[in-house]
């Protein structure tokens, strides 16, 4: 992913630092409703048709960045939101389409274009099942009201005249789980999504945002009285650009009043010691293969779209889990706040009573601007060294795989297995079908919903090729190169015993 | 012909709000044009408010989108 900086994604950054600022100088309620005319008025570039439609979307954007369900608070200000904050009912479902801002993009699915050249022998015509295409003024057409989308005509042009017009929103979606209603209003059916945030990133007019929770962050390390950890995911490397090391932004994360911060590669590490056994353990019983379960969306895919080896997913908690439970456990009264690249965590912290909350790497470059903090010139440095290099791995496709594979070779035991990985959604599901029909030689397979794995997760900033190599460089810096070597992981594993397990 | 300097801000602001693009929009510009380009990248041009900001031979420009920063050295 190269991670291109829209109109659309300064915009909503803008929201974010601002709600921040507001945020840090207990000023949300005075400043929030002037908000959308602060960042859309007549002297603005215009978006859309004019400022009071931009105001409008403006509108349900913040509501989102401030925690909520817009739908759900349609009707209340962002003045009478800001001064409930504390008592509405947060959002769980996490990913939304912002009706107004939703284009309601047209639907017909097969247009013939310019490209027709009335050749002589029609393919389009012989090929369409319901005699929908007509020839007029020597030009082939679609009668939308007889064409029931099946294809055949674009198949059959041999000039490729035929578009198929599919919405972003619904050709993102690998699971199918948005649809337009009859009003060609776009709505996500959340029995069916798995939370990979692919859709989020697909539409062109920021119509489909997730919520976050940077004013309750913010709230939390203003109060004195609250202990507040970071955990941040193995891809934090680099995000910030990469010239920013890690170190610094582990001094920034104490200077604006973290605690403790924690590498997840601490949790990936016992994960990873945790999984490699259980594999071994469950092949040895007799279990085909087993799949990873440490990316949400991959597990959810599994859940809902192939229930039928649901079983056969790892039970092992994910890295981040593992780590809030280790941390709660020591200290119960602390808050966690996991930041990462991922969507699809803010959903499985809903889940979850140990996590308080998610934030992205985007959003926590909000918050740091809005505190006036440039990483680029940043002089303070904390040294870093929670986790071993096979935890930092886990960050990019192939990773977690190739940790299993590390430790088991270790224990001579590496030859019992055959290792597949697969990521982005699509590829996911193909190989899942693959592996359910019996036609992938593997018997683990890790799945990652993002492309290229979590370093191309939708809350990331940089190429993810760039931060797979600076992952890397950072891994092979590790105290330890095996998670075996890091004796804490191991003791906090078994110390951990049954909140290990799903 | 003579070398313009090139300098893009990579504060965190910066960075928020398309940095990299730039970096990138220069970088992805023909030999001989990128020959005649020296690009740097700095930590802060003191202009974090209007991010993101590059400064072409000492004059800066914020905000700027890669479209117009390539349009202003070719």
């Amino acid at each position: 992913m190269l991670n291109i900086v829209t109109e659309l994604t300064k915009l909503k950054r803008r929201i974010y630092i601002s709600l921040a600022r507001f945020t840090l100088k207990d000023q949300l309620v005075e400043k929030v409703e002037s908000l959308p005319e602060l960042l859309a008025n007549a002297d603005t570039p215009r978006y859309r048709c004019c400022e009071y439609k931009e105001q409008a979307i403006l509108k349900e954007m913040i509501k989102l960045a401030m925690g909520f369900d817009p739908e759900q608070y349609k009707n209340m200000s962002l003045i009478e939101m800001a001064k409930q904050i504390d008592q509405l009912e947060s959002d769980k479902r996490i990913i939304h389409v912002l009706s107004v801002a939703c284009d309601r993009c047209p639907i017909d699915k097969y247009m013939i274009t310019d490209a027709c050249r009335n050749c002589v022998a029609h393919s389009c015509v012989s090929a369409c099942p319901r005699n929908a295409i007509v020839i007029i003024q020597n030009r082939a057409y679609i009668d939308q009201g007889k064409c029931i989308e099946c294809g055949r005509c674009k198949v059959a042009c041999p000039f490729g005249a035929i578009l198929e017009n599919i919405r972003p929103c619904e050709r993102a979606c690998a699971v199918d789980a948005i649809k337009a209603d009859y009003s060609r209003q776009a709505s996500i059916d959340y029995e069916k999504c798995i939370g990979c945030g692919n859709c989020v990133r697909s539409c062109p007019f920021g119509a489909i945002e997730d919520s976050t929770q940077i004013i309750q962050v913010i709230k939390m390390l203003k109060d004195p009285e609250t202990k507040v950890n970071a955990i941040i995911a193995p891809s934090f490397i680099g995000q910030f650009g990469a010239k920013v090391s890690p170190g610094k932004l582990k001094a920034a994360l104490v200077e604006i009043g973290f605690s403790e911060v924690y590498e997840v590669a601490l949790g990936a590490d016992m994960v990873a010691l945790n999984e490699a056994h259980e594999l071994v353990e469950r092949l040895e019983k007799g279990q085909p293969f087993m799949t990873s379960s440490c990316c949400p969306s991959f597990l959810s895919l599994i859940q809902k779209y192939f229930p039928e080896i649901a079983d056969k997913a790892s039970t092992t908690v994910s890295p981040m889990i593992a780590l809030a439970r280790l941390l709660k456990k020591t200290d119960p009264e602390s808050k966690m706040v996991f930041i990462g690249p991922c969507i699809t965590k803010k959903i499985e912290a809903q889940k979850e009573k140990d996590i308080d909350a998610v934030l992205t790497f985007e959003e926590l470059g909000c918050i740091l601007v809005s505190m006036g903090i440039n990483l680029a010139e940043y002089e303070l440095e904390e040294e870093i060294k929670d986790a071993s290099s096979h935890g930092r791995n886990f960050a990019y496709a192939g990773g977690v795989a190739n940790v299993i594979r590390e430790i088991l070779k270790e224990e001579g035991k590496e030859n019992l297995i055959k290792f597949a990985h697969v990521d982005g959604i699509v590829n996911c599901k193909e190989a899942l079908q693959k592996l359910v029909e019996g036609k992938l030689d593997c018997n683990f397979l890790e799945g990652m919903g993002c492309e290229g794995g979590c370093v191309g997760g939708p809350g990331s900033m940089m190429n993810s090729k760039i931060t797979t190599r600076l992952v890397q460089k950072f891994a092979d810096k590790a105290r330890w190169k095996l998670a075996l070597e890091n004796k804490a992981a191991e003791e906090k594993r078994k110390s951990l015993a049954h909140a290990m397990e799903r | 012909m003579k070398k313009h300097l090139v300098e893009v801000c990579i504060g965190t602001s910066c960075h928020l709000m398309g940095a990299q693009d730039l970096i990138r929009a220069v970088q992805g510009l023909p030999g001989e044009k990128l020959n005649s380009i020296q690009l740097k990248t700095v930590p802060c041009l003191k202009s974090c408010d209007k991010s993101p900001a590059v400064r072409i031979n000492g004059q800066i420009f914020a905000p700027i989108t890669p479209e117009e920063l390539i349009k202003k050295i070719t």
